[in-house]
């Protein structure tokens, strides 16, 4: 679905990415893990064209969408839940709700998803006239996440939803993602919280340092990371 | 840490020395080879240079336009004046003068002092309130400056004659003395961007929340940056009024305030150099099409006069340069032009 | 003074104060969508003007004339877009205000030499300089029309920010431009949109203004810049309901100034706000309207 070879972007003279590939299938989640500075949300920002990619290709839906503006590339399906939330917050919730439509010409089918949405989003229900900045950091993950799905996209970007929220709502999130998924929605998430994206992905890219440094599935993945800690507490030299 | 400061200090003196050799020389050519009219071009173009290079003290460390520098300049201005105009002429020109300054008479350095001391109260006052506001409402906030000055400058009869202007100052200014000028100007500006206070200005401009999240103050950074360009504009403005002996009000408006930004934003708003070559530029374009704005003629054709050609002219090639060369003539920061000299010659 | 004189006084500052808060809008839309400030704003009220000067001198009525100003606000704002902002996008702060300065310099010096340096004057009409009197208090039918005309506008542009698609576009840009363009909004679509906007919002205050004055000159454009500044300055960069309350504290402070103000100080009356201005943006450097509910620290 997303295939993404040999990308380099940055900010003006500072290289943040080198040659980075990835691509994701249909109906996966895939996660990007790194620590801090590695480059994970100048990726997200990359692909959705906020950045511009220096080198490489970047297709979506078998379209090079490299170079695309940032709009063209969300009205074919591809978007960014951004770092954040960045939620409207001088904007009610459901007003929220209908610019995530925005780049849909058909009214009525909006409607319906606003609707839908708010059925599924039931708290967003309850909150829909008051404005989006009187909600809980959670609530307005939730908002940004269902903001984002009324673009009716084909891949979401997630760039580091558990942050600055509490671990008990972190829980909620990912419950909300896995169920998505199981709708058959694709995600891609950019998580610093280790466990809780192991636990919901398929496969799993390492970044460190702009570069592709780990890849694979999430099982691999989490048996690695369990033989090491094994041979941390396990054996002492 | 040491040996970087030494870097800069050396690569501050370096850049010094060589824009003193290059004013140095037009300075050179206005007395010993130009005659008259090209002598006063050469005058005013060293005057401009201490303006320019006292604004771009501040707007190029800072990275925010400020409109205002011309209430400085006015401030000083009309305090040279109160100092320096004869007595008996004072007395005619400005009969309710208290006492104390009606008997004042200073020669140029205490006229001098003088303009650098109201035009530093005036960057104090401002100063305590501007520096707080973000970056888009403070030069907004230089704007309202302006204005507010031209009205006090326009309607404080006792003190400036108000739109009459005024007039009377001796003419203490020649080459020598704006040469002199502008190398003093020039000297405290690099000495001030090299210096610690200066790096945390460009710091601040640079990146504001990195800045602030490493323990700079932003408003202080920017309130230093503020005061010592008012101080050094108030220098350079004494010197503009010793020579242009007899203003008004509308002198220190927007008309000159769009002249001398150009001058920057064409010339490089970053370096003290862009400031000179910005400076040189301008004042070459404007004697070219000052022919032009009073009409002349080409063979039996007349072309009529043109008035506001060169301002005009001025705009458009900012605009052009903007779009094609938006950092100025004088690319990027503090390079100094020795590195860069020695750099040609493949060292 | 009598509660008549107060009256009026606080009407005068209403229908001042209607004219600024138009005025600042226009200032503000495009600054809260942008983060850019567009100092060649006041030129838009001086072409309004020359448009208006040139229909009625034409012979077209004053309500026609003015029509024809607000359309070439509108339009000159788009052409003042195309050719200071959009090719500088991404440029310095210093370098995008000094562009539209450039641009308000040509706009001046063109108008000074295909017009004239000196004011024109423009026949407003007869009914328009007449009183009302209701109930012993006298009501300048300019005053009432001027607020009247402002209010309408005020209102068709709270609905078209709130009912519309489109305007749902342009408050959701004034908070977040870039999150805005990740929903499918275009970039450019919302820019013209709130630059027309501000043209138009111009162009109704221009001739608000100059139905008071009566002339234009090629200058006449900074003071309105000023004030629009100084409006949205008190009323707060980011909110544009701000830029209302401003545009009437503005004007409040002005005519109390005037009256207060013994004769010999008068003269010095925009001084004096301007300092009242930097006072209150001292203490409160963010503006003096309530920071966007819930907005995050």
């Amino acid at each position: 679905m997303l295939d993404v070879q040999g990308v380099s972007a940055g900010y003006g003279a500072v290289q943040v990415l080198s040659d980075v590939s990835l691509h994701v299938d249909e109906g996966e989640v895939v996660a990007v893990l790194g620590a801090n500075g590695a480059g994970k949300s100048t990726l997200m920002n990359t692909l959705v064209g906020i950045v511009p990619a220096r080198t490489g290709t970047i297709s979506f839906l078998g379209k090079s969408i490299r170079g695309w503006k940032t709009e063209a590339i969300a009205r074919s399906g591809l978007t960014l839940v951004p770092e954040g939330r960045r939620v409207f917050s001088a904007l009610t919730v459901e007003e929220n709700l209908r610019m995530g439509a925005y780049g849909h010409r058909d009214r009525t089918a909006a409607a319906n998803d606003l609707v839908e949405l708010l059925e599924r989003f039931p708290i967003l229900a309850q909150r829909r006239r008051q404005p989006a900045g009187t909600l809980s950091g959670g609530e307005q993950q939730q908002l940004a996440i269902a903001r984002a799905l009324m673009s009716r996209p084909r891949l979401v970007l997630l760039d580091e939803p558990s942050l600055g929220l509490a671990p008990v709502v972190v829980e909620v999130v990912f419950e909300l993602i896995r169920q998505l998924n199981e709708d058959g929605l694709t995600f891609v998430i950019v998580e610093q919280s280790v466990t809780q994206a192991l636990d919901v992905s398929d496969r799993v890219y390492v970044l460190a340092g702009g570069r592709v440094v780990a890849e694979g599935t999430s099982e691999e993945m989490t048996a690695a990371a369990e033989r090491l800690e094994a041979s941390y507490l396990g054996g002492n030299e | 840490m040491r040996g970087q400061s030494v870097r800069r200090l050396r690569s501050a003196a370096a850049t010094w020395s060589a824009l003193t050799a290059a004013l140095g020389v037009v300075a050179a050519l206005g007395v010993f080879v130009f005659e008259s009219p090209a002598q006063r071009v050469v005058i005013e173009y060293l005057i401009l240079v201490g303006l320019v290079v006292a604004i771009q003290t501040f707007v190029g460390a800072s990275g925010i336009l400020s409109f205002g520098h011309l209430a400085f300049v006015g401030a000083s201005a009309y305090a040279v004046a109160l100092v320096t105009i004869p007595t008996e002429q004072k007395a005619r020109l400005l009969p309710e003068l208290p006492e104390w300054l009606a008997g004042l008479e200073f020669g140029l350095l205490g006229a001098v002092a003088v303009g650098v001391l109201a035009a530093s109260i005036l960057a104090a006052v401002t100063g305590a309130v501007l520096p707080k506001m973000e970056q888009f409402p403070m030069a907004m906030a230089t704007l309202a400056v302006l204005v507010m000055m031209h009205t006090i400058f326009a309607n404080w009869e006792t003190v400036t004659r108000g739109t009459i202007g005024i007039l009377g100052i001796p003419q203490l200014v020649d080459i020598p003395v704006a040469f002199g000028a502008a190398v003093v100007v020039v000297a405290v500006s690099v000495a001030f961007q090299a210096s610690a206070a200066g790096l945390r200005l460009q710091a601040v401009r640079e990146d504001e929340v990195a800045a602030s999240a490493l323990g700079i103050s932003v408003v202080s950074a920017r309130r230093t940056g503020w005061l010592v360009s008012g101080a050094l504009t108030g220098a350079a403005g004494a010197i503009w009024a010793l020579n242009n002996v007899a203003y008004g009000p509308d002198q220190f408006f927007f008309a000159d305030t769009f002249t001398l930004l150009s001058m920057l934003v064409i010339g490089g708003m970053r370096s003290v150099p862009g400031a000179v070559v910005g400076a040189a530029v301008v004042t070459v374009v404007s004697q070219l099409l000052r022919t032009v704005e009073n009409g002349f003629s080409i063979g039996p054709i007349q072309v009529a006069e043109f008035p506001g050609v060169v301002q005009l002219a001025i705009a458009l090639v900012i605009l052009v340069v903007l779009v094609v060369r938006p950092d100025g003539i004088v690319r990027g920061e503090w390079i100094s032009l020795a590195r860069r000299l020695r750099g040609r010659a493949g060292r | 003074m009598t509660t008549a004189t107060v009256l009026q006084q606080i009407l005068n500052a209403l229908s001042l104060g209607a004219i600024y808060a138009v005025l600042a809008l226009g200032l503000a839309i495009v600054f809260s969508t942008l983060g850019l400030l567009n100092f060649a704003y006041g030129e838009l009220v001086t072409v309004n003007g020359y448009v208006m000067w040139l229909a009625v001198s034409a012979g077209l009525g004053f309500w026609a004339a003015a029509g024809l100003g607000v359309v070439a606000a509108v339009v000159f704002s788009l052409l003042i877009e195309l050719t200071a902002f959009r090719p500088l996008r991404g440029a310095s702060g210093p370098a995008v205000i000094f562009s539209s300065f450039a641009v308000s310099v040509i706009i001046q010096n063109l108008i000074r030499n295909f017009v004239s340096p000196r004011p024109q004057g423009i026949a407003v009409p007869g009914w328009m300089d007449g009183v009302l009197t209701v109930g012993g208090l006298r009501f300048p039918v300019l005053s009432v029309v001027t607020i009247a005309v402002a209010a309408v506008a005020l209102v068709a542009l709270s609905a078209l920010l709130t009912r519309s698609r489109h305007g749902l576009a342009l408050r959701a840009a004034a908070e977040d431009f870039a999150v805005t363009r990740l929903m499918g909004a275009p970039a450019n679509r919302i820019i013209g949109m709130a630059f027309a906007l501000s043209g138009m919002l111009a162009g109704i205050a221009g001739f608000l203004w100059i139905a008071r004055r009566g002339t234009v000159n090629p200058t006449m454009g900074f003071t309105p810049l000023i004030q629009a500044f100084i409006a949205v300055g008190l009323g707060g960069f980011s909110k544009l309901s701000g830029a209302i309350y401003g545009g009437f504290l503005v004007a409040f402070i002005e005519v109390a100034l005037q009256v207060a103000l013994p004769a010999a100080l008068r003269p010095f009356t925009m001084a004096f706000a301007l300092m009242v201005v930097v006072v209150i943006l001292f203490f409160r450097p963010q503006g003096l309207a309530r920071a966007a509910e819930g907005r995050l620290a």
